[in-house]
């Protein structure tokens, strides 16, 4: 029995998914919170498909209707951005200075550390991107000329990063309030670590969200000037 | 489920009073139980797995185009479905006024696939789920949509949103070698800058918040 063919049915990416997050969720809940379910999950399944040598595509027949809801759940931000808005309009001035100067960093510091490390064009340029949710930063990167499939792994990175080590970093960092939070971590760690904030608290994820979608709406024009300096 | 002898004014009084029990406790699990029982034996669920699959078809239809032609063509194609999906999703909003989890997720799969047309159609630089949030933000402060319409789908949307990354984060294991070829400069490009921009973005926003303190 070819077991690639029994993984290509929908069925089987979709398990193992639901599956892999459904028992990472429930140790955090049960014995340890600090583990992070995504990033628990995630490895358990690169480890399952290296070790029974079952192929990405085949995993994604099923991984992608699980990834599909994202679009929804991105839509149903809105709600959160509704119900909290009192708290978002109080410090818009402060949550949108932080967004534009978050991003603005982001961008140089990459292009900075991998000039100073002396990185390939393909990888900058698959990388400048990387804070901004991956549907804006795939589209940058194409339209930089790097490498799209590249592009939207280091997005994911980063965003896993932030989520993963943000809440504890903004502690470290004296970053307190939940609009700073919020911002901080929806503005560098996009969908990821907006959903990593709603975890524990709606009012940071409400922030967070309000950062993701304003970072992907400003993001594309700061970019203006890199492809002008490109050409 | 419930009595076969449905006099014709039973049934609203009945709503109407889960209606004032869910206004003071949303969560008020049995109101809520009542009210799907109350529900379920009437045909609508047809209905509304119909539109949803509609809307969800479309999507993945238009999202495989392999160009942009293709795509307008689809896209056009789709003005018509969706506009039979529009039909269909308006006569569900009004005929199941109540029902939690499936009008929901009818609503903002709506809104998806609204922002992907918008974005095939008028080829916006934006992406389809950021135009569809953009949209559904402003139909909610518009009062278009109501939030008790949308809230519990979205809740347990988002309360699971990690969930949907999954199969990204496990897509990077196709690049590991290439990143593992230039670990130094990609561990300092990402991680490094990464952090700074998180902390940078804290200080300044919790700085400018401080200055001027909140009314």
């Amino acid at each position: 029995m070819n077991l690639n063919e029994l993984a290509s049915h929908p069925l089987f990416g979709i398990a193992v998914t639901v599956g892999a997050y459904a028992l990472a969720d429930y140790v955090r809940q049960r014995w340890w919170k600090w583990l992070h379910p995504l990033l628990a999950a995630s490895v358990a399944l690169i480890l399952i498909l290296q070790l029974s040598d079952i192929s990405y595509e085949a995993y994604n027949v099923g991984g992608s209707t699980v990834s599909f809801f994202l679009g929804p759940a991105t839509i149903a931000l809105g709600t959160v951005i509704y119900k909290n808005w009192p708290r978002v309009r109080r410090h818009a001035a402060a949550i949108l200075s932080g967004i534009a100067f978050g991003s603005v960093i982001g961008i140089g510091s990459t292009a900075l550390f991998l000039w100073l490390f002396d990185a390939s064009q393909e990888i900058l340029l698959s990388m400048l991107p990387k804070n901004v949710t991956s549907p804006v930063s795939i589209e940058i990167v194409y339209a930089l000329g790097g490498i799209p499939p590249l592009g939207a792994a280091f997005t994911v990175l980063a965003g896993l990063l932030g989520s993963v080590a943000g809440p504890a970093l903004a502690r470290l960092a004296g970053i307190r309030t939940d609009a700073a939070i919020g911002t901080a971590i929806g503005t560098t760690a996009h969908g990821i670590g907006t959903a990593r904030l709603l975890l524990d608290s709606e009012s940071q994820g409400a922030v967070s969200g309000f950062a993701m979608g304003a970072a992907a709406i400003m993001t594309p024009v700061f970019f203006i000037p890199v492809y002008g300096w490109l050409v | 489920m419930h009595s076969s002898n449905n006099s014709a004014d039973f049934l609203p009084r009945l709503h109407y009073l889960l209606d004032l029990l869910l206004e003071r406790n949303k969560n008020s699990y049995p109101a809520r139980e009542a009210r799907l029982l109350l529900l379920q034996s009437n045909n609508y669920r047809l209905c509304i797995i119909y539109a949803v699959a509609v809307g969800g078809e479309g999507t993945y239809f238009v999202s495989d185009c392999p160009s942009f032609n293709t795509g307008l063509i689809s896209g056009s194609l789709f003005l018509g479905v969706a506009g039979l999906g529009h039909l269909c999703l308006n006569q569900v909003i009004h005929v199941c006024e109540r029902r939690d989890l499936m009008r929901g997720l009818a609503i903002l799969l709506a809104f998806h696939f609204l922002g992907l047309f918008i974005q095939t159609a008028a080829s916006v630089p934006i992406p389809a789920n950021v135009i569809g949030l953009i949209l559904f933000t402003a139909c909610l402060f518009l009062k278009i949509i109501k939030l008790e319409w949308v809230e519990a789908s979205a809740q347990f949307l988002l309360r699971h949103m990690l969930l949907f990354f999954v199969p990204f984060v496990v897509g990077t294991m196709a690049f590991f070698p290439l990143i593992r070829h230039s670990l130094l400069a990609i561990v300092f490009g990402l991680v490094l800058s990464t952090l700074l921009s998180l902390a940078a973005t804290g200080w300044l926003t919790q700085w400018l918040e401080k200055r001027r303190p909140s009314a």
